[in-house]
């Protein structure tokens, strides 16, 4: 074996899908940058090329600006977010331990928590709790769909591997159709994409077009509506409906990040209401994809632990859930906080221009490579969930909890092991407590 | 360290102690037996008070997904208080899928010390078992699904022999890390995506040709060959339904001659007469379980108010769509194993249905004669809160109390019950067994539900009071692994609990072709399936008790 360099099979952290089965190269101690062997996905590669320490990586606790001695640091903050009236937890982007230790230090101390992906999850949450919905999952897809929408036009580039996993070596194979937005850039992923059915109409268009296809299923004639589909599409508008008419179970996946306009609640609303229709004589369920970044973690873990949703303040003895007002640019625009910690492990994605207004102590628990560690009063760097240690991550579509493997030795502590500490300090300091000493 | 709980009335069946004096001792959390003349450490004066092992429930649905969907859904009940609560009414603020920090404070208000969690679905099981070590206080432990798999059904119809059907089995008790297996409306859910729309006992899943009955038969084999304690743990066919009565009888005649467990079968005891073609078959149930001895059941009891109703079963909740109220049904269907329906709900006083249903638990509660083989849950949420749980003790109690609540339901369902005549009154030694000696039997595990030597020192003590749901809805004290945790019903420290497992041998070639199968069908590599002991105590936090196979039939 010697000579030999081993690779070790894993499972992917950058996106919701966390694939399985990823060549990984194994590192040396020496952390050498090392090329990932081509797994057709860009995001998994980009992923990686960031994981690659180089020498302006930040491995060392920092002090505005300077290095500084670990201990000192968190004892520092921890006594100034202890002294603000109301501290900010955002960003997020972290796993289950690290999301199970913030919710703890944030009852200490009443922040408000809320995730960098938030406006996105606030689509899907306000859908479910609007009307509730009939969904799936992914293994169910590959075994049963025999047509599949997807809706939306990012959602392949979100989540790259999705057609792999979703229909490869499934037989006999779905009928996959894809509703995006009537421009170039769609058209042109489109084109790379032969095999799929591409359906591009106007946003404006898409109310229409799902209301002529419910009105199929519902026997009525269709209303007249105002957007009249172009006719280009009405032969794919009706290879669709004569597809989903044959069809036995037909899914329907879309990423929220796709629906942030003003009004794309109404897409999605009335793309329910055709699968509510579909239901009363086959099957059909959609899946609303998400889980990058931690995500999905970020919104599990705080439910479970608080009974509510991200966006709300834990009062120390009650939480106070308002989406609205506790969305992290709201709070950051609104000087509805005074101090804030932002998180992000897995990628160094820099906090929004917003989080630099903050009055008081501003605190990043992150990524080696974010510049933000400069300019933060206290930097944390953070090893990456799933490549340098063992992780729990919920999968995009909420039900798996996958297990990964650390790849390599970690160069930083976990997000969970920075949060412990600031906790351990509060509670050293005689910081209010919430409930009766463990 | 030596603690004496000193001179309480001590309720604890193992040992036929029904209200003897006597003195507990612990030592490192356990109860033991102290050298003659040994002066204990800390000594509680109980006098006067009744003493019982602390109580069990063994059918909640405490943590995994579809419970933390269903918080997800509905904030608009969710009680906003995290910190422990003083007072009683405070307490009761709790919505009906409270955090899991709110459940673990308000089961040990109450005396519960240990919840299992009847529906986890092997992808989910990491969740369940983050969530449950997240639920303070709590020993906890969960029942693994089975029943709906594609894999399984196939396996079933290709007719694969029983010692592979026992492997897969025995694989998902061990990767899961469960207690158990509960089948919900078995091959049902599998047959409600593929469109078909109800399943009797009888009759096939049209896409594997597979019946009911011949899923249970399968798994009650299996867990009789591999000598898990606890039987299968059944929700069966139909539940809802007028008349289904029928389907309950015809599930515990399929499962003979093997134990069975029944679960929440308030829900599944209804006959079709009368002029709302719904009326209760209690009386029958009880027959059956009267009967036989292999049977044990659940109640599944109905509390007045609102709700919401998490179930594996998306046959069910997908009919009971239209009466979800508020209107936000949810219906998932999980990754070739089974679904989840999340529908919130509300219990009216003078609504027919429910009220009959109401009566159908209380009768079914009074007319079994062991107390070792019928348990008082709720199936909370699905039937109403935990929290009910004294009001429920205090019904069972005293005949006039339920009688004073009968006469304010629904006029019909009051005429056609028979509660009115039963004039039973559970005794406190009735109740210690109901809610502790009874569920830690049925579900082997040894050194809960009881005040022996080596049970572990979770112990609640009452104040006698002629308020019996006052008495059991604010214990005195309550113990975790002997050191006080409540009281007065406040919480004044901090204990957590641990998971309970079994652990039946199972071959590797067993299970090779269930890689194979799901290599090919799903998105997850079945070594995802797979909770190791490690990561359980270090990563979830939560450590493990395996207990003991019982040894009826082999070495
Ligand atoms: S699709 Fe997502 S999880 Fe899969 S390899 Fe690409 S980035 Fe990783
Ligand atoms: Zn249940």
């Amino acid at each position: 074996m010697l000579g030999l360099r081993m690779r070790t099979c894993g499972t992917c952290p950058f996106c919701g899908l966390l694939c399985d089965g990823i060549t990984f190269p194994s590192q040396s101690t020496t952390a050498q940058a090392d090329t990932l062997p081509n797994q057709n996905c860009e995001r998994l590669t980009r992923g990686w090329l960031l994981s690659q320490p180089n020498s302006a990586w930040h491995l060392k606790p920092m002090r505005h600006g300077r290095i500084s001695e670990s201990q000192a640091a968190v004892s520092e903050a921890a006594q100034l977010i202890a002294q603000s009236r109301r501290p900010l937890f955002c960003g997020l982007g972290t796993d289950v331990a690290g999301m199970r230790q913030i919710v703890d230090y944030a009852r200490h101390v009443g922040a408000i928590l809320d995730h960098q992906h938030s406006d996105a999850l606030q689509v899907n949450l306000k859908l479910l709790q609007h009307g509730g919905w009939i969904s799936t999952t992914l293994s169910e897809i590959r075994f049963r769909a025999d047509v599949i929408v997807l809706v939306g036009d990012g959602v392949l580039e979100r989540f790259p591997r999705l057609l792999s996993l979703l229909a490869d070596g499934t037989k006999p194979a779905p009928k996959i159709f894809w509703l995006g937005t009537d421009d170039l850039r769609f058209r042109s992923l489109a084109l790379l994409l032969p095999e799929l059915e591409t359906i591009s109409l106007k946003k404006s268009e898409w109310l229409s077009a799902l209301s002529e296809i419910h009105a199929r299923f519902s026997k009525r004639t269709c209303r007249d509506s105002a957007a009249p589909i172009a006719n280009e599409n009405k032969n794919s508008l009706a290879a669709l409906e004569t597809a989903l008419a044959g069809s036995k179970y037909a899914a329907w996946i879309w990423s929220a990040a796709d629906f942030l306009a003003d009004g794309d609640d109404l897409i999605l609303d009335s793309l329910l209401r055709v699968v509510t229709r579909l239901n009363e004589s086959t099957r059909s369920a959609v899946l609303p994809l998400a889980g990058s970044h931690g995500d999905v973690t970020a919104q599990q873990v705080c439910t479970w632990k608080t009974g509510f949703p991200l966006r709300q303040v834990l009062n120390k003895v009650e939480a106070d859930y308002q989406p609205q007002r506790y969305r992290a640019l709201n709070v950051l625009k609104k000087n509805d906080c005074d101090s804030a910690v932002y998180v992000s492990a897995f990628e160094p994605i820099e906090p929004p221009e917003e989080f630099w207004n903050v009055s008081g102590v501003k605190v990043i628990v992150g990524h080696p490579a974010l510049k933000s560690a400069l300019r933060a009063d206290y930097f944390f760097p953070t090893a990456i969930p799933g490549i340098d240690h063992d992780s729990h991550l919920f999968r995009g579509d909420g039900v798996a909890v996958v297990s990964l493997n650390a790849k390599r030795v970690a160069l930083a502590p976990s997000v969970a092991e920075w949060f412990g500490n600031l906790l351990n300090e509060h509670v050293a300091q005689g910081g209010p407590s919430p409930s009766p000493s463990a | 360290m030596w603690t004496r709980l000193r001179g309480g009335k001590v309720y604890d069946p193992n040992a036929n102690a029904t209200g003897t004096v006597r003195d507990l001792w612990i030592c490192n959390g356990v109860i033991a037996q102290p050298s003659p003349g040994l002066i204990p450490d800390h000594d509680i004066d109980v006098h006067g008070c009744i003493v019982m092992a602390g109580a069990i429930d063994m059918h909640t649905h405490i943590g995994g997904g579809k419970v933390n969907l269903a918080r997800m859904l509905l904030p608009e009940f969710q009680h906003a208080r995290l910190a422990p609560a003083e007072r009683w009414e405070e307490r009761q603020k709790l919505g009906p899928v409270p955090s899991t920090y709110a459940t673990g404070c308000r089961y040990a208000e109450l005396g519960y010390t240990a919840c299992f969690e009847p529906a986890v679905l092997p992808v989910n099981a990491r969740q369940s078992h983050l969530e449950m070590a997240d639920t303070p206080f709590l020993d906890t432990g969960g029942y693994a699904m089975l029943g709906n798999e594609d894999y399984l059904l196939q396996c079933i119809a290709d007719k694969r022999p029983q010692a592979e059907i026992n492997d897969l089995v025995a694989w998902t008790l061990q990767s899961t890390q469960c207690l158990g297996i509960k089948v919900v409306n078995a091959a049902g859910i599998n047959a409600f995506k593929f469109n078909q729309r109800s399943l009797d006992v009888h009759e096939p899943n049209q896409h594997y040709g597979v019946t009911p009955a011949q899923v249970l038969g399968t798994l009650c084999t299996a867990l009789e060959d591999l000598d898990v304690p606890h039987p299968l743990h059944v929700h069966s066919s139909n539940l809802g339904m007028p008349g289904n009565i029928e389907s309950t009888l015809a599930t515990i005649e399929a499962t003979a001659p093997h134990r069975v467990h029944l679960t929440h079968v308030q829900f599944h005891a209804y006959g079709a007469e009368g002029v709302h073609g719904m009326s209760s078959a209690a009386a029958r149930i009880a027959e059956a379980v009267n009967a036989n001895p292999r049977l044990s059941i659940d109640v599944g009891q109905v509390v007045f108010g609102q709700t919401v109703t998490i179930s594996g079963d998306t046959m069910f909740q997908f009919r009971q769509c239209g009466v979800a109220k508020p209107h936000k049904p949810c219906i998932v269907d999980i990754e070739l194993e089974g679904g989840c329906g999340v529908v919130p709900f509300r219990y009216e006083q003078k609504q027919f249905v429910n009220a009959l249903q109401w009566t159908i638990g209380l009768e079914i509660l009074l007319l079994v004669k062991d107390p070792w083989r019928v348990f008082l849950t709720t199936d909370h949420p699905n039937g109403g809160s935990f929290t009910s749980y004294p009001h429920l003790i205090a019904l069972l109690m005293d005949r006039s109390y339920r009688e004073r609540i009968l006469a304010e339901l629904h006029p019909d369902a009051v005429a056609s019950s028979q509660l009115k005549g039963i004039d039973r009154e559970y005794t406190l030694e009735e109740i210690a067994i109901l809610t502790r000696a009874a569920p830690a039997k049925i579900l082997g595990i040894k050194n809960l539900g009881h005040l022996g030597v080596d049970a572990q020192a979770d112990i609640t003590v009452y104040r006698p009071n002629s308020n019996i749901e006052s008495m059991f809805a604010c214990p005195h004290l309550v113990l975790k692994r002997g050191k006080v945790i409540v009281r007065d019903g406040v919480i004044v420290d901090w204990v957590s609990g641990g998971t309970h497992t079994v652990r039946p041998q199972w071959e590797r070639k067993g299970v090779e072709r269930l890689r194979g199968y799901m290599e090919q069908h799903h998105t997850l590599a079945m070594e995802q399936f797979v909770i190791s002991d490690e990561e359980l105590e270090l990563r979830i936090g939560s450590p493990l008790t395996i207990h003991p196979l019982l040894h009826t039939r082999r070495s």
